[in-house]
């Protein structure tokens, strides 16, 4: 096996393992929910699931940065990987599991929400781009907990998130202003907008993960 | 013949330089002994050695491949390091010993895991309880059944018999002898024990202040270093011309850790007293530097 190949199996069954055993959890759960509400299980089900998975998926993807990259990486590492490797299997691991995960609960939604079924090409390339859009996040909390600790790193990070928020609240305004012409297209074109929130978000992940790697690159490991 | 060199190589921690322009060979098929008092860099020296860490100048090369990033050559390089569990860095700790070795086994191409699993039981580890919860000598077992159990050509040990009790340190020192004459490995092994291992090591490296002051077959070593003791004069006679460490004055009496030429001897005399020295009394007395 290459190096990449050993990560690309390491990194998926640590994952799978650390994933799998959270979303088993939220299945039970919202299996036992379903049973004890009495109404349609599968309806009931569907609902629990949509909401609980995305919740958790989301999560997921921040504490992954956090974890991963101050813990398992620097492992990886001291046997004897390349940093790069270890860094793209990491970042394919997560985002399958995490793809997987946002497709399920969208299987669940279309199911539950029959009135979203038209909209359905329009959503995936936005759920594929606000997956990456998290993903984007969770790496710029990996890169500034790697580099500034935890502390500062998390600090740092909650200044980028007011930041970014006070960005798009700005973004929002100019695009509304007089008629708001382009907003108004925007929303009334789902497939365009679908597509732009896509693109943006594989961009912006395609940054975080540079980013890291970057920050990775030359930095010492130390245990 | 495979080797391991290093040309060059240098660190620095900011503005604080720790090692200075190490050059370095390790040749296939023999056991070094890495010593250093703390802080003389011998982990940061290693970390380099096996890729892990970058150099700030200066290049490492196996089998005239470039290690650094280089995963052809990574393959052929162990290096397990001392593992520290501290409040600091719990996400380590948070790993269960079963997973850290499954890591292992799935990263080292050469992985052993009949040897694994009979260092694991010579050990007696719980391999089911997460590193944060073993003592500072089972951290050391586990250390030293993924350096062991991997099989790299070049193994490098860290303290390895930090915190172990006398019969674990005796195992590990038989099981290290076993797995060496089997595989012809090459393994450098740094400790503070210095006495104990000394009759595994084949060549000594000392390294003080960031550079290698040493580097020597153990035993023509421990022949080619002495201790004189006399009357100033006659001491002072010997030391003409030769490497003279650790000077001791008492009155008229002088002591002084002397290096001879290969093959040279020195006898005692009515005058003057000569003694071997051990690898630790020699260390210790080069420490002090050249007088």
């Amino acid at each position: 096996m290459t190096g990449l190949e050993r990560n690309l199996k390491y990194w998926f069954f640590y994952i799978a393992k650390t994933m799998g055993l959270t979303y088993l959890m939220i299945i039970g759960i919202c299996a036992f929910m379903s049973f004890v509400d009495g109404g349609n299980f599968m309806e009931v089900f569907a609902k629990n699931v949509v909401m609980y998975l995305i919740m958790a998926s989301g999560m997921s993807i921040i504490a992954f940065g956090f974890t991963n990259i101050t813990t398992i990486f620097p492992v990886t590492v001291s046997f004897s990987s390349r940093r790069s490797s270890s860094l793209i299997a990491m970042n394919v691991a997560q985002h399958v599991f995490c793809l997987l995960s946002f497709a399920f609960a969208f299987a669940c939604a279309v199911y539950v929400y029959p009135n979203i079924r038209p909209y359905v090409g329009a959503c995936i390339p936005a759920i594929i781009g606000a997956t990456c859009l998290l993903f984007f996040m969770g790496n710029i909390v990996a890169f500034l907990s790697d580099r500034f600790g935890r502390t500062l790193g998390m600090v740092l990070y909650i200044v980028f998130v007011l930041a970014v928020s006070v960005g798009c609240v700005f973004g929002i305004a100019v695009l509304t202003r007089g008629e708001g012409a382009l907003f108004a297209a925007l929303v009334t074109n789902i497939n365009a907008l679908g597509v732009i929130v896509c693109a943006v978000g594989i961009l912006l992940d395609a940054l975080g993960i540079w980013l890291l790697a970057a920050g990775t690159k030359n930095k010492d490991i130390k245990f | 013949m495979s080797t391991l060199e290093c040309k060059g190589i240098v660190k620095k921690f900011g503005s604080n330089e720790v090692l200075h322009g190490i050059d370095l060979t390790l040749e296939q098929g023999k056991i070094y002994g890495l010593i250093g008092r703390n802080g003389a860099g011998k982990t940061t020296l290693l970390s380099i050695a096996s890729g892990q860490n970058p150099a700030t100048k200066g290049e490492i090369t196996v089998d005239n491949l470039k290690v650094w990033d280089n995963q052809d050559a990574l393959d052929k390089i162990c290096f397990s390091r001392e593992l520290n569990i501290t409040a600091g860095n719990q996400g380590v700790g948070g790993l269960k010993v079963k997973d850290y070795l499954k890591a292992a086994q799935t990263y080292f191409p050469n992985y052993d895991k009949a040897l694994e699993a009979r260092l694991i039981k010579e050990f007696e580890l719980d391999v089911k309880k997460r590193l944060s919860k073993l003592s500072k000598g089972m951290l050391s077992m586990v250390t030293i059944i993924v350096a062991l159990a991997s099989r790299a050509p070049y193994t490098f040990f860290d303290e390895p018999v930090a915190g172990l009790d006398v019969v674990a340190r005796e195992t590990f020192y038989k099981i290290a002898l076993e797995e060496f004459a089997e595989s012809g490995r090459t393994f450098v092994i740094s400790t503070h024990i210095i006495e104990e291992a000394a009759d595994i090591f084949e060549e000594v490296l000392f390294l003080d202040t960031g550079q290698i002051i040493l580097k020597e077959n153990t035993q023509e070593l421990v022949e080619r270093v002495v201790h004189v003791s006399g009357k100033e004069e006659d001491v002072d006679a010997i030391c003409e011309g030769r490497k003279v460490y650790h000077v001791e004055k008492i009155g008229r009496s002088k002591a002084a850790t002397v290096m001879l030429e290969p093959g040279e001897e020195l006898k005692n005399t009515p005058d003057v007293t000569v003694q071997p020295m051990n690898l630790q009394q020699i260390f210790v007395a080069m420490c002090g530097k050249e007088a």
